[in-house]
């Protein structure tokens, strides 16, 4: 009786630990995501050439003025892997704090989305896994455009 | 008559306003500032949304703090019938949607058949206003909240002699929606859902009421999207009818489409639909293409 108990939670845990175990599962769409664009390097090429499409866009590469670009891209490619469930701890601002004073709106806020889908487009990344990430950047539309 | 010369200078105006470069547009305040394909185009009421469903999505890419608006001219030739619609539609702020769409429902040689003579025409006005109660179609991707609006139409159809004749109890209409709209951008998939109070036989084209019934009834359309590309979109639609005339049934509308946006400024949506019986004649199956120019 009390072995089969024992014998029962052990297989309850195993279970569990196996469905939240990333080797014995399938993929979730991040880690696909992640691994179709390309990994830690991937993200920080998507990051690069999203940054310099932002900086080539009449729409909003004047709210840019004066920032440390190399380091918005690391710390953006840095945010991306995180997003993505990548092993990236992003260290930055909330989107919040780092966008106070820039005066972004819904209008730029979708400008600077589109110049990273863009950037993901043009490196090959497939539309599935563009809408992920982007799933992601979606709901920091608030934070981003509160000032 | 007047209608239609409204309808035309509606057009006119927001072409006129469309055609300039943003900053010099008559609404100085557009900016196309929201995502492609996050509007839906217009639909065979002129509302935004699918083809033959409604979408609780304001039309046009304005943003909240903007105004956006396109025209369209769709062409839906059937086995017996074609329906030929053009309108305009303007979203402001992405809260109000205000619409007007001109549906001519040719009989072509059926008409003859019907005893209505070669080529009879059913002219239809629809005037559609949409208010966006809460949600963001795109933003809320952190919820499991639709974005929801509730709409009305009026619909007025000329050719009331004929409507009578056929048993329509009135034709006008007023038409009331609620539309729930829900992108899962995780999973490339839209989702709309929407409820109709309505007495309209086939939106209204037939008039409204009928011996059988002359009271609202609640209506459903569905929509199910998959987002191919940024661009590119597939997806199916279901839509009920009630069935008020004595002379004939109504069925149920669907649709499978494709909506390719080539840009901000130009989409093109094709379609097979299945409108089922209307006016005795059965299996009114046929294409569906719509062009739509906007900001």
């Amino acid at each position: 009786m009390m072995i089969n108990i024992v014998r029962r939670i052990a297989i309850m845990a195993l279970t569990a630990a196996a469905l939240h175990s990333p080797l014995s599962m399938a993929d979730t769409m991040e880690q696909s995501a992640f691994a179709a664009m390309g990994g830690k390097d991937g993200l920080q090429k998507i990051a690069s050439l999203g940054m310099d499409n932002v900086l080539n866009d009449d729409r909003i590469k004047d709210k840019f003025t004066g920032a440390n670009i190399p380091r918005l891209k690391l710390l953006l490619g840095t945010q991306f892997c995180a997003l993505l469930d990548g092993g990236c701890v992003y260290g930055g601002k909330d989107m919040e704090a780092a966008h106070k004073g820039m005066n972004l709106n819904d209008a730029d806020f979708n400008a600077l989305a589109e110049d990273f889908r863009n950037a993901m487009i043009d490196l090959g990344v497939p539309n599935r896994h563009q809408n992920v990430l982007l799933a992601k950047l979606a709901p920091m539309e608030k934070p981003i455009t509160a000032h | 008559m007047r209608n239609a010369v409204l309808g035309a200078a509606m057009i006119a105006a927001a072409v006129g306003g469309a055609a300039p470069s943003y900053g010099q547009s008559m609404f100085t305040t557009a900016d196309s500032g929201r995502l492609f394909a996050t509007g839906g185009v217009s639909n065979v009421e002129g509302a935004g949304g699918g083809g033959i469903s409604t979408w609780a999505m304001i039309t046009g890419y304005g943003t909240k703090d903007s105004i956006g608006g396109n025209v369209h001219g769709t062409f839906i030739p059937l086995a017996n019938f074609q329906d030929f619609g053009t309108g305009v539609a303007v979203g402001l702020f992405d809260r109000v949607e205000l619409s007007y769409n001109h549906n001519v429902f040719n009989t072509g040689p059926t008409g003859s058949k019907l005893g209505l003579g070669s080529n009879y025409a059913l002219n239809q006005d629809v005037y559609g206003v949409k208010v966006r109660l809460f949600g963001d179609i795109l933003y809320d991707q952190d919820t499991y909240l639709p974005e929801v609006s509730v709409g009305a139409e009026y619909k007025n159809s000329d050719n009331r002699a004929l409507l009578h004749a056929l048993g329509a109890k009135s034709g006008t209409g007023v038409d009331y929606y609620v539309a729930a709209s829900k992108l899962f951008l995780r999973e490339s998939v839209l989702v709309n859902a929407t409820l109709r109070e309505t007495k309209a036989n086939q939106i209204g084209i037939l008039g409204f009421g009928g011996p059988k019934n002359n009271g609202y009834q609640t209506e459903f359309e569905g929509s199910l999207a998959y987002l191919v590309t940024d661009k590119f979109v597939v997806g199916a639609e279901y839509r009920t009818m009630p069935s008020n005339l004595g002379f004939t049934k109504a069925d149920d509308w669907k649709s499978i489409y494709a909506a390719y946006v080539f840009n901000k400024n130009l989409s093109l949506t094709v379609a097979y639909v299945d409108l089922g019986t209307i006016a005795t004649l059965k299996n009114q199956n046929g294409a569906y293409a719509s062009v739509q120019v906007g900001f």
